[in-house]
């Protein structure tokens, strides 16, 4: 675990890349990033997984089956190749104080179980702690210890070709505190957030990772009809209909979070939670939208001991 | 974790200040001065000096909790072995109840008319009285009468009797120094006596006790005779009887642990009837049946007087046999120790009233 209290004080550092780096060198570390557009089809459109530099934002309400979604996608990328996986490095930053090692690692061994039916228990351990090593996990207790921790991490990035993955858990766990910090002025408010979006910006376009964050539901979308939309203005309702389809409407997915981070995600997952259990199991639903093409892919899956289970309802 | 900034309880245009001024944490306001504050983070000196006041009030109440959290069970043991006790001068009965009516407890004497609770009240209150070098506790008493069964006359007779009990016993300079202070009139001048006759009365004058057990501390026994009478007529609300009842007790128990004197209550009796049978139990209700720290009971077995220790957390149940004298509460001779077999024959009194009074056989 990195240590957070250890981290340097205020002030941007400045890029690693010295005015001497040539092309070649930019392209070669560039190259060195994991691609992630195959992390799991069930979810994300065909063709249109997140790539390198990509920002997907995961939105649901709570117990909709976005923590449970995120670890079964990062143990998919801390597993080596011949297990099926990508064997790539993942930051897991956890802002809401409830990552569940012990769940993790249990859906972690059951996902290499699958594969390794021979083999003692001691190779088996030693599979698991390698895969773990791959993991790491910072805590965050505050917006401005977040902006912090993405200041040290950047150094983490350039030094790490391995790293491609970076979860955020979630990225509005600060929304109310800053808004009652920030005191009447809207810019105030959001000052924190802003930095860290534009930060998370630059990591993405200079390392090439991926970002996966989860954010709260909890705006509810009055006005849900798109005529009722365009009387607030071209810049809300643009930003309403970026991500609004008339399938996967709900009513607590209204983005409430600042301009800066609505404009760098490029992949939405919305989570749903049926209502009615189907043969005792819960149902959970998943909507993602990407800012390139056009439709919406969706997906059923329920929780099991293992991690979350697909339904192929198509 | 440390305490921050947003969650201190101040004003909000304070705390953005604050916040945009790079304090985080409220320790890093602690060391400051309210001229420097005030110059660092933009407010005005009044906001300073009430914010660094209110963060010091803050980190005071819990040292200030902690140092009242000090009382061991060994030092409440110390303090209930120095309060002592009151005889009845029924020593089967003082043996049963650990030595006496014991101070800084509330005792409750329950029993059917005529059994002798308002006798053994009269006895207390005389008892209390008696000088230390006798073994009493030198102290006063204060009887609340609320039924009118209170008679001078019969205190009188009791004090009488004591008067001579301590002359008989006294055998050095100390106690013969005493006698010559005790006698009749000093006893009963030392005997407060309040008439209540309703219970608005009552909870008037416990309201009031407090102070008068500040301005007396010499007063170390206040009885009630009885708490039931007002109660039991007259009250057609009987959950404001109820509450009414519980705030009592509540008083009367921090009277007795607070100034340190022995609250002795009386009670009757009333019939319940479960299963086709019916028995006496006491009046009240249940509720009030915890209200007490002992509880006694006098009831009749025949033509003997019978007490029953019917609640206590420190004696073990007893049943002692008693006789009301010329002098007062007396042992029976018949069983002057306690007997724990209330079926056990003995020979009757001679005396066949119902109110029995054995005459001295001195």
């Amino acid at each position: 675990m990195l240590d957070p209290l250890a981290l340097p004080h205020h002030g941007p550092q400045g890029l690693p890349v010295s005015e001497n780096t040539n092309p070649t060198m930019l392209v070669s570390r560039l190259e060195g990033r994991q691609s992630l557009k195959d992390i799991e089809p069930n979810i994300f459109p065909a063709d249109d997984g997140p790539g390198q530099g990509d920002v997907v934002e995961f939105h649901g309400m709570e117990g909709s089956g976005k923590t449970e979604t995120l670890y079964h996608l990062i143990t998919r990328c801390i597993t080596p190749t011949h297990s099926g996986g990508l064997e790539v490095g993942v930051v897991f930053i956890d802002t809401d104080y409830h990552f569940d090692m012990l769940r993790f690692v249990s859906i972690l061994e059951g996902r290499l179980a699958e594969d390794s039916k021979t083999g003692s228990e001691n190779e088996a351990e030693e599979t698991v702690r390698s895969c773990l090593c791959r993991l790491s996990v910072v805590h965050c207790n505050s917006s401005v210890q977040l902006l912090l921790t993405l200041h040290y991490l950047e150094n983490t990035f350039s030094s790490q070709p391995t790293l491609g993955l970076l979860v955020i858990d979630s990225i509005s766990a600060f929304y109310w505190t800053d808004r009652f910090n920030g005191g009447e002025s809207a810019s105030c408010q959001e000052a924190n957030l802003r930095k860290c979006a534009e930060l998370l910006d630059r990591l993405r376009r200079n390392y090439g990772i991926v970002i996966f964050a989860t954010t709260h539901a909890i705006m509810r979308n009055f006005g849900s009809d798109l005529g009722v939309s365009d009387v607030h203005g071209s810049s809300s309702s643009s930003s309403s209909r970026r991500w609004r389809s008339a399938d996967c409407a709900s009513d607590f997915d209204r983005p409430y979070l600042c301009r800066a981070w609505q404009r760098i995600v490029t992949h939405r997952v919305l989570f749903t939670k049926s209502h009615a259990p189907k043969d005792h199991k819960q149902i959970f639903s998943t909507a993602c939208t990407s800012i390139l093409t056009k439709g919406v892919k969706k997906c059923s899956f329920c929780v099991v001991e293992d991690g979350i289970k697909f339904i192929c309802d198509k | 974790m440390h305490r921050t900034v947003p969650s201190l309880p101040l004003a909000p245009s304070v705390k953005v200040k604050l916040i945009n001024a790079g304090f985080q944490a409220a320790s890093d306001l602690t060391d400051m001065r309210p001229l420097q504050l005030c110059k660092e983070a933009g407010i005005s000196q009044e906001e300073a000096v009430e914010l660094l006041q209110m963060l010091r009030d803050d980190a005071q109440p819990q040292q200030q909790r902690a140092a009242a959290d000090g009382v061991t069970a060994l030092d409440l043991l110390h303090q209930e072995q120095t309060l002592g006790s009151i005889v009845t001068f029924c020593s089967g009965l003082d043996d049963a109840i650990g030595g006496g009516v014991p101070v800084g407890k509330t005792t409750e004497i329950c029993g059917a008319p005529g059994v002798g609770k308002t006798q053994l009240c009269m006895q207390l209150a005389v008892d209390v009285q008696i000088p230390v070098c006798f073994g009493g506790l030198g102290g006063k008493a204060l009887y609340i009468d609320t039924e009118g069964s209170f008679l001078v006359q019969r205190v009188a007779d009791m004090a009488e009797a004591a008067v001579q009990h301590c002359t008989l016993l006294a055998e050095d300079t100390e106690q013969k120094g005493a006698l010559e202070e005790l006698n009749v009139e000093k006893i009963l001048s030392n005997l407060f006596l309040v008439r209540c006759h309703d219970y608005v009365e009552l909870l008037a004058e416990v309201y009031l006790l407090p102070d008068f057990l500040s301005e007396h501390p010499e007063v170390r026994l206040v009885v009630i005779d009885s708490i039931a009478f007002p109660f039991r007529h007259d009250f057609e609300d009987l959950s404001q009887r109820t509450r009414l009842l519980n705030g009592l007790a509540q008083q009367l128990i921090q009277l007795a642990t607070q100034h340190r004197v022995a609250v002795v209550l009386t009670n009757q009796m009333t019939t319940r009837v479960s299963n086709g049978q019916s028995k006496l139990v006491p009046a009240l209700g249940e509720s009030w049946g915890h209200a007490a720290t002992q509880r006694l009971i006098l009831h009749w077995e025949g033509q003997r007087r019978l007490a029953s220790l019917y609640k206590s957390p420190s004696q073990m149940e007893a049943t002692v046999q008693y006789q009301i004298t010329v002098q007062g509460f007396r042992d029976s001779p018949d069983e002057p120790r306690p007997t724990f077999d209330p079926s056990e024959v003995s020979s009757p009194s001679a005396n066949h009233s119902k109110r029995p009074r054995l005459e001295d056989l001195s």
